[in-house]
């Protein structure tokens, strides 16, 4: 049996998906509440991550994709669930921008 | 009567409409209430089926033809039922609800009248602003003109507070220190009875107030009264009652414009006999339920500000409420 | 004797039998209980786990009879039953019980109790950290509900917002009480956390690999995982307010540069995964429920395990939708609310897996089965108007009526309490000589579940038409009179079905370790083996996700001792370490027994806790020292020297001592930095916080401290840090320098206090006092987190030392050495960012 000592790598690797899931979350609403106290076009800022995060996220899945192909038994299975968050996380990222498709940032509930 | 008929004669009613409007969101009465109201509407009826789905996929589960349960137990099923169904339905049901939130917090047009309420433990301080911008301060009851945009200025003078008038609209909280802002308009004249929404401490349960939709005309005429002072008191009584608030001290927590009485700690009172409710819309104006406030405060609402005032005689208590409940 | 092939991979059984006479006999004495009372000292995971589930059935009990207290006084309108500020103090308690005393204590409960049993270990990998958690929780809780009877319980609320719950508007110590026993009862709860994350990960079963771990240790171990991420947050948020209480430093006061938002971000921060880490644990009893009921193997395993941890993560990106009403900017409401769509799929995902294994197979409708439908009816409802208070002007609406007290005891109670009834009935028999009635248990279930609709479907129609959550009392004419009178009905009830539960409990539950009632549902997983105090006789080797159905005589060779460790190699309690993703043997760990320090560690912790409470100060300290005492006494023997290697069976020879990433210690270790990392970055999210609130109370560049100051305290982080490094050098060649190596630690932790100290003195001659503005409190709060860590590091080098001194601790017996070492990596980087954030920063923006 082969002894596969858990590397950060591995986190990282399994956990792609909702982590850049995370990293997007906090930089869209991080930077509402910069922007709305120092100015700054917060839009520009949310088109940019998103796209970012967007081809981080198909990149991380495709990547997860091969490997659960191509690696041995006991690291498959979770290579395949990768695949299946990476697939989560990037709807998850879609319905968060949708928002920002109908309000602009720094709108008060009045 | 079979038992059974009995309990949904009870029951129906109750479901349907046994409620009195005047503290509800199911009965809207300006449009964000009403907007809220549909979509209400909507997600309950959208509920409704997901409810009926998953009951159902639940008895074919375990009672269904064999074909149809090994539909069901597969992978397959879990995807379709578990993740494509809600995936589109939650980001059909997101767009429509920001949507309205986005209708809620745009204005319509200018402010008809802005007004700042201050909420404090446990009564809400409502202050008006005049064409010179002088205050004009009232308490627990709020008048608003029909079908213009009313603009709430928020704030808070100790714990955090929310107000909420669900007929009108959704609650804003309250916070020491910030100043939030409600638009809200009323579509008939009514009165819609609030409360305060967030927890605040001791009385928080008691802590009401109402606000009296009135017509546009009707409104600007009562602004004008209430920008005015007191109402001297006329007759021996109301004379008495009245130097004996000033005597008693109680004018070092309360207002009476026109009088010496100028205390900012506790409600206005200016024109109390004109609100219909006193102690944050918990009991009805009267001289027996102000008399009872005064000497009986702290029964009403246990750990409020004001000290039982108990060195009054009978005729004295009768004269001083008297002279309150004619502040109108 | 039968033919059947071992599950290992090459079909062989590890061992012989017949097995020699004496190693049953040899493994049952090395793992004997404490007899008579002296069974408090015990260890075990399973008498523990029994305590541990029996305190929070029993806080359970009592927050219920709170509850129907305040539906009595609910029960009609204008009502003196219960006065206000009782009715306040009641309405915190079953909150605050029902949360950190009853659900999380209880999940952690049922992870204590199964997972050694599910994995094939033979006990937790830190025995006494259990226990300890277990005590600290039982002595800290009672006192805090007693603090009820005496009138002195907070009334604040479970979520305690300020400025309510400050100095000014909560003057007694009921708030106190709450901070300092809930903090403290928090850090119980890490320690469960990291006991339950090493032992999932660690000491699985040889050859269960992630894909054949079961789904119940699949959610103990997210659910631990967000404790160490989620927790943290509100650990932090109460140290601010006690901070702010006990010595005015003006974290929530708006005047003085404070804000009360900042409170609801840290405590929802916490409290919306919180949701999460109670139904995690109840889904996953569920996944194990429904297979053996049905008789066949979880649909869609693969995709609920996909649902467990998109939720442990998504659940992340939630808390603001607790603050829908708060006047944040409109996009931010937006952005949650997407959030909270998006975590609803993962619950999507399971609701429909567990439906299709009912298609799979054919349920049996057994008391635990009616629990496991009525949770599938409850939760869902509760999921669905969980969708509607997302949207946000449905919310704004709906939040802090009584239609959100329904849907969160949908959720919960449906989430999480349904399934574990459910667990009881089905687990019973495991432990218990005889299994539970299912008469009584299916009286008990329709009880519970109609009462609990009764009580709690009409308050949605309450909420919505206008009552307000948290009110002692109400007028008549509102509408709400008939409805109050049905939800007390019901309350009533469901109070009947838990009555039934009881006494089903005490007629039938028997616990035992011996002569369990067995398999009587006939499941597939490892826990309905024999469970001895010693778990199973030996440790099965496992090739599928359902080991007993795959081999169906494997309790029996289990029991014979055909699999692996059938007794006690070294003469201790061991367990096998495997490694964590595909349960490869790694080595044999011994495991301390009873004792009585651990006992008392917990009892002076919580004594300390409490005394400071009540602002004795000198008998808190007396306490706190004694507890340090304790800890350290019952660490002393935790680490024995190598007995070499040794024979598991099938030719496995492993060793019995490790250092590094292969000791569990290094992985404990390692999720407490984790645990101090999410403390440090909640409190970099505060200080980043109050600045974007106020800004205007940050200091110029020319206010703050000159740069020599932090530049030197940023030298002696980095001197130390250098100490540290040589020492560890030092330690890896041979015995010889044991003067120089305890001089560099010396050295080192001095350099460490130094940097602190210096800092301080730094801000302080600048005239900074912290309890001037909410910029000078955050910069002292830096401090107080540094100084934490830098004193346990203080305690652990002294305990270091004195174990060299005392021969127990070399170039190869290093693991105390190296556990001292990451966390002082930790807090040499915690120290460099802390002045990079509290010297840099405001020359950044300034």
């Amino acid at each position: 049996m082969k002894t596969v000592i858990a590397r950060p790598g591995f986190v990282l690797r399994w956990f792609a998906g909702p982590l850049i899931w995370a990293a997007h979350f906090l930089v869209v609403y991080g930077s509402e509440s910069l922007a709305c106290t120092r100015g700054g076009s917060h839009a520009l800022v949310v088109i940019a991550a998103t796209i970012v995060t967007l081809g981080a996220l198909a990149a991380t899945t495709a990547l997860a994709v091969r490997r659960s192909r191509a690696s041995g038994q006991g690291t498959a299975f979770m290579d395949t669930v990768a695949v299946a968050l990476g697939f989560l996380s990037i709807t998850a990222v879609l319905a968060m921008v949708l928002p920002a498709f109908l309000l602009s940032a720094c709108m008060d509930v009045a | 009567m079979t038992p059974r008929r009995a309990i949904t004669s009870v029951s129906v009613p109750v479901l349907l409409s046994g409620c009195s409007d005047v503290q509800s969101a199911l009965a809207p009465m300006g449009p964000d209430a009403s907007r809220i109201f549909t979509l209400a509407g909507i997600l309950f009826a959208g509920a409704a089926v997901v409810m009926l789905i998953v009951l159902a996929a639940l008895w074919i589960a375990m009672r269904g033809s064999p074909d149809a349960r090994r539909g069901l137990a597969t992978d397959r099923a879990v995807i379709v039922g578990g993740i494509a169904f809600p995936t589109v339905t939650l980001i059909a049901l997101l767009g429509y609800g920001v949507w309205v939130m986005r209708a809620n917090i745009t204005p319509v047009d200018a402010a008809a009248v802005q007004i700042e309420v201050v909420g404090e433990q446990w009564w809400w301080r409502v202050v008006y602003r005049d064409a010179e911008g002088r205050r004009i301060e009232s308490a627990n009851e709020i008048r608003i003109p029909v079908g213009r945009e009313v603009e709430f200025r928020l704030t808070s003078a100790d714990v955090i507070h929310s107000f909420w008038v669900p007929n009108l609209a959704g609650k804003l909280d309250m916070f020491p220190g910030r100043t939030t802002t409600l638009r809200l308009s009323a579509d008939r004249p009514g009165v819609y009875r609030g409360q305060c929404a967030e927890y605040c401490g001791g009385a928080h349960a008691l802590m009401a107030m109402e606000v009296v939709a009135v017509p546009e005309a009707d409104f600007a005429v009562w602004l004008a009264t209430e920008a005015m002072p007191a109402p001297a008191p006329v007759g021996e009584t109301d004379k008495r009652g009245q130097t004996l608030f000033l005597a008693a001290g109680c004018g070092a927590c309360h207002a009476i414009r026109g009088t010496s009485a100028n205390g900012v700690i506790g409600p206005d009172l200016t024109r109390v006999g004109a609100r219909r409710f006193i102690a944050a819309a918990t009991l009805p104006t009267s001289r027996e339920t102000l008399a009872r406030v005064i000497v009986d405060g702290q029964h009403i609402k246990p750990g409020n500000g004001m000290p039982p005032f108990r060195i009054f005689s009978p005729g004295e208590l009768d004269a001083l409420s008297g002279y309150l409940a004619g502040l109108k | 004797m039968t033919k059947a092939k071992a599950a290992t991979p090459s079909g062989e059984f590890p061992h012989k039998l017949p097995r020699p006479k004496d190693e049953l006999a040899r493994l049952k004495e090395v793992w004997a209980l404490p007899k008579g009372w002296r069974i408090l000292s015990a260890v075990n995971n399973t008498v523990i786990g029994y305590f541990y589930i029996a305190t929070a059935f029993g806080f359970f009990v009592l927050a219920g009879i709170l509850a129907l207290l305040m539906r009595t006084q609910l029960a009609v309108p204008d009502n003196d039953f219960i006065g206000q500020e009782t009715y306040n103090q009641i309405f915190t308690m079953h909150g605050t019980v029902m949360m950190f005393l009853f659900a999380v204590p209880a999940v952690e409960a049922m992870g204590v109790l199964l997972l050694p049993q599910m994995l094939g270990a033979r006990d937790l990998p830190f025995p006494r950290l259990g226990a300890f958690a277990f005590w600290a929780y039982l002595v800290g809780g009672s006192v805090f509900f007693c603090t009820l009877f005496v009138g002195m319980a907070p009334s604040g609320g479970w979520f305690m917002y300020p400025p309510l719950s400050g100095e000014r508007f909560s003057p007694g110590v009921g708030a106190d009480f709450w901070l300092l026993g809930i903090g403290f009862i928090e850090i119980s709860a890490i320690a469960g956390a990291i006991e339950i994350i090493v032992g999932v990960l660690r000491t699985r079963a040889p050859g269960m690999s992630l894909d054949k771990m079961p789904i119940f240790a699949w959610t103990m171990l997210i659910l631990a995982g967000m404790i160490v991420f989620a927790f943290p947050a509100i650990i932090l948020a109460t140290i601010l307010l006690e901070l702010e209480r006990a010595f005015g430093w003006p974290f929530f006061i708006a005047e003085r540069g404070g804000d009360a938002l900042l409170w609801q971000h840290l405590f929802w921060f916490f409290g919306h995964p919180e949701v999460y880490i109670i139904f995690l644990p109840a889904a996953g009893m569920v996944s194990m429920i429904v297979p053996a009921m049905t008789g066949t193997t979880l649909v869609g395993h693969r995709l609920i395990v996909v649902a467990l941890i998109a939720t442990g993560f998504f659940s992340f990106g939630l808390w603001v939708h607790h603050m829908f009403t708060t006047g944040i900017p409109a996009l931010s409401l937006g952005f949650f609310s997407a959030a909270s769509m998006a975590v609803s799929i993962p619950s999507g995902i399971q609701v429909f897996a567990w439906i299709a294994t009912l298609a799979a197979g054919r349920l049996k409708l057994t008391a635990a089965s009616l629990f496991v439908l009525g949770f599938l009816f409850v939760f869902t409802l509760g999921g669905l108007t969980g969708v509607m208070v997302a949207m946000v002007p449905f919310d704004w609406q709906a939040h802090d009526t009584y239609f959100v007290v329904a849907h969160f005891h949908y959720v919960l109670v449906g989430g999480m309490v349904f399934p574990l009834f459910a667990a009881f009935y089905y687990w019973a028999p495991a432990f218990s000589r005889r299994p539970l009635s299912e008469r009584l248990g299916k009286w008990a279930f329709w009880l519970i579940f109609l009462g609990f609709n009764v009580a709690f479907f009409p308050m949605h129609i309450t909420g919505l038409i206008g009552m307000p959550r948290r009110v002692y009392t109400y007028p008549a004419g509102l509408g709400w009179d008939t409805l109050n009178l049905i939800s007390t009905f019901g309350a009533f009830v469901v109070a009947g079905g838990v009555l039934l539960i009881l006494v089903d409990l005490a007629r039938n539950l028997r616990p035992t370790l011996q002569d369990s009632a067995g398999n009587v549902w006939k499941a597939g997983t490892l826990e309905w083996m024999e469970n001895h105090v010693y778990g199973a006789r030996s440790v099965p080797h496992v090739d599928s996700r359902e080991p007993l159905w795959t081999h169906p005589t494997m309790t029996d060779d289990v029991h014979e001792g055909r699999y692996y460790l059938p007794g006690s190699v070294t003469g201790a309690r061991e367990t096998i370490v495997t490694s964590p993703v595909e349960g490869a043997p790694q080595c044999v760990m011994r495991l301390s027994g009873p004792g009585w320090a651990h006992v008392l560690a917990a009892v002076f912790t919580a004594a300390f806790f409490l005394l400071l409470t009540v602002k004795l100060v000198t008998a808190a300290i007396v306490s706190g020292v004694l507890a340090v005492v304790m800890i350290l006494a019952w660490m002393w023997d935790s680490d024995p020297a190598s007995a070499g290697t040794v024979d598991i069976g099938g030719g496995i020879r492993l060793p019995t001592y490790v250092s590094g990433p292969t000791h569990p210690a290094w992985w404990a270790m390692i999720v407490l930095i984790l645990v101090a990392g999410a403390l440090y970055l909640s409190y970099v999210f505060a200080y980043l916080y109050l600045w974007t609130v106020s800004p205007q109370g940050w200091p110029s560049a020319d206010a703050l401290p000159d740069a020599p100051g932090p530049a030197a305290a940023a030298g002696l982080l980095v001197a130390s840090g250098l100490a540290l490094a040589a020492a560890s050098r030092v330690l890896s060649r041979k015995d010889r320098f044991r003067g120089a190596l305890a001089a560099l630690v010396a050295f080192g932790v001095i350099t460490l206090v130094a940097a602190l100290a210096l800092d301080i003195w730094t801000q302080w001659r600048g005239g900074l006092r912290p309890e001037a503005s909410g910029y000078a409190a955050m910069v002292y709060a830096n401090a107080v987190l540094q100084g934490q860590i830098v004193a346990a590091i203080v305690v652990m080098a002294g305990f270091m030392l004195a174990r060299l001194a005392a021969g127990r601790l070399d170039g190869s017996r290093r693991v105390v050495f190296d556990n001292l070492a990451i966390l002082w990596w930790y807090a040499v980087g915690q120290g460099l960012v802390g002045l990079a954030l509290t010297h840099g920063f405001p020359r950044l923006v300034g």
